[in-house]
């Protein structure tokens, strides 16, 4: 064996010694520990979610036929009750459509807060019509889970009958009330109203009789069901307000160089019809044209 | 060319190596003792007076760590998009070492009809009895869904509160919908899902 040899493994197992030396003082000088640590039992547990959902009152007592004399309809109210049949609060609206887009838009709609129990007899707020019906109130504007609010709805036809005899309509009101971005319930409620048909006389015969000027026209017509009698107008002069003999004779003296006569059947409502015009043959006497 | 060694008697000697096996267990054994008594005598102090006294026989005993729960179910209802409901629940630390508490585990729900568990957020705060559970802490001691990685007894998540020995803690579990929660899950119920509560010796 070489003296290098020798060196070398001498101080290989020098190396070797030292830190195993090292090694054992260095974990038998540290310190002991223990962490103590423990788990409970399982705490167990569901959850439930509730529901979105609103019910909107049966608002038919806003059924109506307009039947009035003047410009504007007498008010038509009702209370409509918005519940929140759910169980989370909810924010609300109120939509309408409708059928007939002409009559939406002469109907005007007020909504408002019912206070003390009643609607009254005047209407509160801002109208729109049965086109764009206003928005809800304040203080209607959301519900609690089981919360009922009551808001009064009052209609009112604005014009003349006679400008939308015969016209009807459903509206769809639709109550939403609305939690989070996607939660929502829906309720509808209908309504129909209709105005007045003030219906013409019908069957009008004419016959003449007589020659020159001793010629007249006897004018005969049916009342429509619901008429109570009829107008008759020569030209545009009232002569007969409201008569319920269904004849007219015209002759020289009573209707003079007028060329027609007009009947218009007249209603208990003091609706009158638009009327039914019969020509006459003035140049002898009151013939029939 | 290498010319023989001799020793001062004029004898040829053999060169012996620098460290022999009995040299070097001597030097092995002379570190040893050195750094033993360095350590040794490098900690603590010695008092020179002392005294002995018989001490009557004992039985020593370990302690222990335990939390128990009062386990019963906690049922959370009427949540709706944007609302949080929670219930108390209690923690009792039975053992006789204070514990850093933790939740340690949540087991999931399996699913539900209306899928209401994979819309839900949950969460752990530790409250008092005085306060419950009606205002909740700003910052939540542990939240997340079903859907994310949930705590383990090798995961812990520490709720930074300490329950002495003996002592009761009130936790809050609660459960939330967010404002997006789907509509399909109105009318919903989980099955049963848990936490675990875990402590660490402080």
């Amino acid at each position: 064996m070489t003296r290098s040899r020798i060196l070398s493994s001498a101080r290989s197992r020098i190396g070797v010694a030292v830190g195993l030396v090292a090694f054992l003082v260095l974990v038998g000088s540290g310190t002991a520990q223990a962490t103590w640590t423990t788990l409970s039992s399982a705490q167990p547990a569901t959850a439930s979610a509730t529901t979105a959902s609103v019910l909107l009152s049966d608002i038919s007592a806003l059924n109506t036929t307009y039947n009035y004399t003047g410009t504007t309809s007498p008010l038509v109210i009702a209370p409509a009750t918005l519940q929140n049949t759910g169980g989370a609060p909810l924010t609300y609206t109120l939509t309408e459509t409708n059928t007939n887009a002409t009559l939406a838009a002469k109907i005007a709609v007020w909504i408002w807060l019912q206070v003390s129990g009643s609607c009254g007899t005047t209407t509160v707020g801002t109208a729109g019509t049965l086109a764009a019906i206003p928005a809800l109130p304040a203080g209607a504007t959301s519900g609690t889970a089981g919360q009922s609010t009551v808001v009064c709805i009052a209609t009112q036809l604005t014009g003349t009958i006679l400008a939308s005899s015969g016209s009807t309509l459903t509206a769809n009101f639709t109550l939403t009330g609305k939690v989070g971005a996607n939660w929502q319930g829906t309720d509808p409620s209908s309504i129909t109203q209709s105005v007045f048909q003030a219906a013409d006389v019908t069957n009008i015969t004419c016959s003449t009789s007589g020659h020159g000027s001793n010629t007249t026209a006897t004018v005969s017509w049916s009342l429509p069901a619901g008429a109570t009698g009829a107008s008759i107008y020569v030209g545009s002069t009232l002569v007969l307000p409201d008569t319920s003999t269904v004849s007219f004779t015209a002759t020289k003296a009573n209707v003079g160089s007028a060329t027609s006569i007009t009947i218009k059947a007249n209603y208990a409502s003091g609706v009158q019809s638009a009327g039914v015009v019969q020509a006459l043959d003035s140049a002898n006497g009151s013939g029939c044209g | 060319m290498l010319r023989a060694l001799r020793n001062h008697h004029g004898e040829p000697s053999v060169r012996r190596p620098l460290f022999s096996p009995v040299n070097l267990a001597k030097a092995i054994g002379a570190l040893t003792v050195a750094i033993l008594a360095g350590v040794l005598l490098s900690g603590g102090t010695f008092a020179y007076m002392n005294s002995t006294v018989a001490l009557p026989s004992a039985t020593i005993k370990a302690g222990s760590a335990a939390l128990t729960t009062t386990g019963t179910p906690l049922v959370l209802t009427g949540l709706y998009p944007g609302q949080t409901q929670s219930a108390a629940f209690t923690i009792n630390n039975t053992g006789i070492v204070p514990l850093v508490l933790n939740v340690s585990g949540v087991a999931a729900p399996a699913a539900d009809a209306n899928s209401l568990s994979a819309a839900l957020t949950i969460r752990v705060d530790v409250t008092t009895a005085a306060a419950g559970c009606s205002i909740l802490p700003g910052t939540a001691g542990w939240q997340g869904t079903f859907a994310a990685t949930l705590p383990t007894a090798n995961a812990p998540v520490s709720l930074n509160s300490t329950l002495a020995a003996g002592a009761t803690a009130t936790l809050c579990l609660s459960a939330s919908l967010p404002p997006s929660a789907p509509s399909t899950v109105q009318g919903g119920t989980t099955k049963s899902f848990s936490v675990t509560i875990g402590g660490v010796q402080s």
